[in-house]
């Protein structure tokens, strides 16, 4: 059983699409919690005011959601752009199916 | 309002040509799938989506009527803060498409799938995993479909009220409906709404409301059943574009009117709209809801859950999954993910610059979900083009249709592939599946609309239930089977009903402790944390009392099913076996 385990594991590498896919998920997650960390601590800090305060603007859009909401989209967008265009990697997604896989299915 | 609609033939004409559009694309894609295999074409499209296709059936179906009247309706009541609460739609794109996109497509091509359910019973080898996930849907899909059917046929009735024939239907339907109900058969339940009279101030009443489903029942399930994935997505396309064409016509022309009523829009329109009380009018936004708030800013925790809420749920929604199986390859992929940024840019943003802009130009209104249609009268008649309305009314017309038709053949997939094809007649020919499958999704979606004959009262609240209750039953499973070799079908099963269960327990609570349909809130913990004072220590007491001060047993159901989801998976997974080798051969490695 042992012996067929190591036949295996030099027979086979990790699935380069599950590593590009896994490398790209992680990136994701990185970009979306620096995101959460600068939006909602800068919309509460600037925007939760009491009541009946003066609120300051920029371009009639209340300052804590152009600074907390719109800029960061934007500036999403262009995240976005890179990820997609110069980051994920364009992995080809055909089946990868082998024969000496259903050997080993059958096995 | 009446004004403009006893001279709204143009808006009609302008709608009409819409839904001419709409089945001619149905048609042409039904004459596409002649030549293909049909399970294939008629569920997936034969996995060929390109860029555009890909990019707006994503956007479309994931965009329902929430985004086009339930949103407006919030942006009206609460002001600017909504920009907020909707505000990880900046990063929906990326994280809902990039996350398992490229994965899921890969298994799919690996297993032959063309179901969630189908991906899962392969890499898992479990014919019950398979089964529940099947049924999770079906449950879930069947309660959303009946919210969808209410909010098409509650658009189609501003659009059509002033119209004669529309009128006389209505009569019609009414008076028929008196003579049912009066039977006292079963019928009533269904036929003693359609009698009852417009409430005071409604243009139309319940029998213009079935009129309403009965056509809008028409439009829909006909072209979804003739023309099928390929029909669903091409008819996506082009409500995709009615959407932000929709919302990029209006924004400028608020702003122009809101500069017309002489308002200085630098510092006015912030003023006067950023600051708006909270009242109870939507619980949409009652998870824990913004009535929570002193000063009129949304709860911090509530802006907290809304930021995963977004992002994470439109990742794990089976209908969205279905669609990450059906493109054509990464570099489709990749660009999709940046047009679907743009999109979502053109439109959700402008969404809350527009309904702001709608509480200085129509303040009093009462029924603030009416306010996208008033908006679109407004406005129209204020350029004097008629037309257009025709155009801004299609839109969340167009966003209801793009889900509803995706959520159809979702149920229809499911009990046909899922179900009848794997557990009843394995040997079912490709002729009988045919026949069974339009079959199916007609009586799903007639189905549906018998459900939505008496319309259930809390519209919004169905959606969010059945849109995190998928999103808490699938997140961690689908994501651990596409990213961890070492995840089996025993943690897969424990944490997809473990997240169901949760979900369904805390809406339950919500629903014994308060009378309606949501969770349970914080006051709700501190009221049963009062009713066990006396039985525990003043210790104990005081720590759940600073837990609920925290705020923390107020996060959206969603994230508390999939924090125990996550939780139950590691722990499962860790005390039971390994998955057999060749699958994770299959599914993780190649050959060298």
């Amino acid at each position: 059983m042992a012996q067929q385990q190591n036949e295996h594991e030099d027979q086979y590498e990790f699935d380069p699409v599950y590593l590009n896919s896994l490398r790209e998920a992680i990136v994701i997650l990185i970009i979306f919690f620096v995101f959460l960390g600068y939006c909602i601590p800068v919309c509460f800090y600037f925007g939760n005011r009491p009541s009946g305060d003066e609120v300051p603007s920029l371009f009639g859009i209340p300052a804590w959601c152009f600074w907390g909401v719109l800029v960061p989209w934007i500036v999403a967008n262009f995240v976005t752009a890179w990820f997609c265009f110069f980051y994920m990697k364009n992995d080809p997604l055909e089946s990868d199916e082998d024969p000496d896989l259903d050997q080993v299915n059958q096995s | 309002m009446d004004k403009f609609f006893n001279n709204s033939n143009a808006a009609l004409l302008t709608f009409a040509v819409y839904i001419l559009a709409v089945f001619l694309l149905a048609i042409l894609s039904g004459q596409f799938r002649k030549k293909k295999s049909f399970l294939s074409e008629y569920f997936l499209g034969s996995r060929s989506l390109g860029m555009w296709a890909f990019a707006l059936t994503f956007a479309a179906t994931a965009s329902s009527g929430g985004s086009f009247i339930g949103f407006p309706s919030l942006v009206y009541t609460h002001g600017w803060s909504l920009a907020l609460w909707i505000g990880s739609y900046m990063l929906v794109p990326l994280v809902a498409m990039g996350l398992f996109s490229k994965r899921i497509n890969q298994f799919a091509r690996k297993s032959g799938a063309i179901t969630v359910p189908d991906i899962l019973l392969d890499r898992f080898k479990s014919p019950t995993l398979g089964l529940i996930s099947t049924v999770l849907i079906v449950f879930f899909m069947i309660f959303n479909l009946i919210a969808q059917f209410k909010a098409g046929s509650v658009i189609l009735q501003t659009l059509l009220s002033e119209i004669q024939l529309f009128q006389n239907a209505e009569s019609t339907v009414q008076s028929t409906a008196e003579a049912i109900a009066k039977n006292g058969s079963v019928l009533e339940y269904f036929f003693g709404f359609a009698a009852k009279l417009p409430e005071a101030g409604q243009a139309t009443g319940p029998a213009g409301y079935i009129v309403c489903l009965l056509v809008f029942t028409l439009t829909v399930v006909i072209y979804t059943t003739y023309g099928g994935f390929r029909a669903v997505v091409w008819t996506d396309v082009l409500q995709g574009f009615v959407m932000v064409g929709g919302i990029v016509v209006m924004l400028p022309l608020a702003i122009w009117a809101v500069n017309e009523q002489g308002f200085d829009l630098s510092s006015q329109l912030a003023n006067q709209t950023s600051d708006l009380k909270y009242s109870s009018v939507n619980s949409y936004t009652t998870l824990p809801g913004p009535s929570d708030s002193m000063n009129g800013f949304l709860p911090f925790w509530l802006a907290v859950s809304f930021f995963f809420f977004w992002t994470f749920a439109s990742a794990s929604q089976p209908s969205n999954m279905v669609r990450m199986m059906a493109f054509k390859d990464s570099k489709t992929l990749s660009r999709a993910i940046f047009t679907v940024s743009v999109y979502y840019s053109l439109i959700y943003f402008p969404i809350v610059m527009i309904f702001c802009c709608a509480r200085v130009l129509l303040p009093d209104l009462q029924a603030s979900d009416r306010v996208m249609p008033e908006m679109a009268a407004l406005l129209t008649q204020m350029i004097e083009m008629p037309w257009l309305a025709g155009l801004l009314v299609a839109a969340p017309f167009a966003a209801v249709m793009s889900t509803m038709d995706s959520f159809l053949l979702m149920i229809s997939s499911s009990i046909v592939r899922d179900i009848y094809h794997k557990w009843i007649n394995p040997n079912a020919s490709e002729k009988q599946l045919k026949k069974l499958t339009y079959m199916t999704t007609l009586l799903v979606g007639f189905g549906a609309a018998v459900a939505a004959m008496n319309p259930p009262q809390f519209l919004q609240d169905i959606i969010v239930f059945t849109g995190a209750g998928l999103a808490t039953c699938f997140l961690v499973p689908v994501a651990f089977a596409l990213y961890w070799p070492r995840f089996n079908r025993q943690a897969a099963i424990a944490s997809m009903v473990g997240g169901f269960l949760i979900h369904v327990v805390l809406y339950a609570a919500g629903w014994l402790l308060n009378g309606k349909m949501g969770p349970a809130t914080a006051q709700n913990y501190r009221q049963i944390l009062g009713n066990y004072q006396d039985s525990m220590s003043e210790g104990w007491y005081q720590f759940f009392n600073s837990v609920i001060d925290t705020g923390l047993p107020s996060l959206h159901p969603f994230l508390i099913g999939t924090f125990f989801s996550f939780v139950i998976a590691i722990f499962v997974c860790y005390c039971t076996r390994r998955p057999e080798r060749e699958i994770v051969l299959k599914y993780f490695y190649v050959k060298k």
